[in-house]
């Protein structure tokens, strides 16, 4: 029989304890005191973060799983919210700077919910929203002031990727036909209208990267959920592989060679490799409109959500926040 | 052998259920406070320390239906302008094994 010495030239050691998770990833050993084979491996899971300070669905998201931004949205089928919110990886509070004034602003006046979010807690970006309004705002950790003018009259449920000075803004519902091809570009005053068009128009689409690197699935188009992922290299898009569902309703953060997909209505979760899609545990509460609350993390391997309706399709509006992370674990090793 | 155990208890929020928590057993939310665990000693454990009420699979799915059925009909008197924002609910059943 072959050993794990000649496979891998040394043997295994014995240790009376495990060592740090920390230090130990990929380490075997065989622990004297349980006698049995023990490793350290990278396991992603989601866990409980703090709850937003009220239920909320239909919101917006920016910023990381330590720094993020909750923007507008509702608490029930007919109460809005103003509110945005920080987290700081632990706790909500609110910001005391509602959304809410560019939204009494538009024709007619309309609520702040449905817009595209992006950047970090300290200098957002949002894009349309309310049923359908051009607003553009911009976020400083304290304050809201209008951004450049948008150059489509009206967009809702689109995506939003990149920092607030080089943003791009894909899809969305819009004036009939209804779903906007436009892809857009702000550099932090004025919006360009790339030539190119978004192959699948639709909306509640979800979408990681940069302007010019940037990885966009999913979304519901005519005549219904969109299954395909596409990459955006500033000037085409090429067709890749699709996640295992066609969701709609999810929220993407990271990059485009490694994002994180964090679907609404069963829960799941799926990373993305530049190439492949593998499958990530679930969250606990499967919840409506994950495109909205979530973050912008720099890589595909943490993200959090927060808000939406839960049950996945369920009726109850949620405060709760959920946090992906890779933590190294000890694990005991069986034949099994 | 059942695999999962039911109970409802309220998330409150960050460590309410951990990464550790995730890896020993199941753990899936449902509208009404109601979650489905993992039937093992963790997963018990764990809704004990959460001051957790155990229920049956069919206290725990009259919850969740009640939930459903009070939504549907908030959902059906709301304006054509509200039912465009979202779908009517629909029934969730929890898992029985």
């Amino acid at each position: 029989m072959t050993t794990y010495k000649e496979i891998f030239g040394k043997q295994i050691k014995n240790l009376s304890s495990d060592p740090p998770a920390a230090i130990s990833e990929g380490q075997i050993w065989y622990n004297t005191g349980s006698n049995t084979f023990k490793s350290t491996l990278a396991v992603a899971a989601w866990s409980a973060g703090g709850n937003l300070p009220q239920v909320i669905s239909y919101n917006s998201g920016a910023g990381t799983q330590t720094a993020a931004l909750s923007i507008g949205g509702q608490a029930g089928s007919t109460s809005t919210v103003e509110n945005v919110y920080e987290y700081d990886g632990s706790s909500w509070t609110d910001s005391s700077a509602p959304v809410n004034s560019f939204y009494g602003g538009a024709t007619p006046p309309q609520s702040a919910f449905y817009m595209a979010a992006t950047g970090t807690q300290t200098a957002a970006l949002i894009v349309g929203g309310g049923e359908q309004t051009n607003v553009v705002g911009e976020y400083n950790g304290s304050a809201w002031t209008s951004g450049g003018s948008y150059p489509i009259s009206q967009v809702s449920q689109s995506s939003a990727s990149g920092l607030q000075t080089a943003a791009i803004n894909v899809g969305g519902y819009s004036p009939p036909p209804g779903y906007a091809p436009q892809v857009l570009t702000y550099n932090g005053s004025s919006w360009s209208v790339s030539p190119v068009a978004f192959p699948t128009p639709s909306a509640r689409l979800s979408s990681a990267g940069t302007t010019t690197a940037l990885l966009v699935s999913g979304g519901t188009g005519s005549p219904g959920p969109i299954a395909i992922a596409q990459e955006w290299n500033g000037s085409s898009w090429t067709t890749v592989g699709a996640p295992s569902t066609p969701n709609n309703d999810a929220k993407s953060t990271g990059v485009q060679t490694l994002a994180l997909k964090m679907f609404g209505t069963t829960g799941s979760t799926e990373q993305y490799n530049g190439s492949s899609w593998t499958t990530a545990p679930n969250q606990a509460n499967a919840r409506d409109w994950c495109t909205g609350g979530g973050s912008n993390d720099s890589s595909g391997t943490t993200g959090v959500q927060f808000g939406g309706k839960i049950g996945g399709g369920g009726p109850t509006f949620t405060a709760a926040t959920e946090e992906f992370t890779t933590a190294n674990t000890v694990r005991t090793l069986t034949s099994s | 052998m059942e695999l999962f155990m039911y109970g409802t208890a309220t998330n409150t929020g960050k460590g309410f259920f951990t990464h550790q928590d995730r890896q020993d057993f199941y753990l899936r939310g449902h509208p009404g406070n109601v979650w489905v665990i993992g039937k093992n000693e963790k997963g018990a454990l764990w809704l004990a320390a959460k001051n957790g009420v155990t229920k049956t699979h069919t206290e725990a799915q009259a919850i969740v239906d009640a939930e459903i059925t009070a939504a549907q009909t908030s959902w059906d008197a709301s304006s054509d302008e509200q039912k465009a924002m979202s779908n009517r609910p629909g029934p969730i059943t929890l898992p029985y094994a």
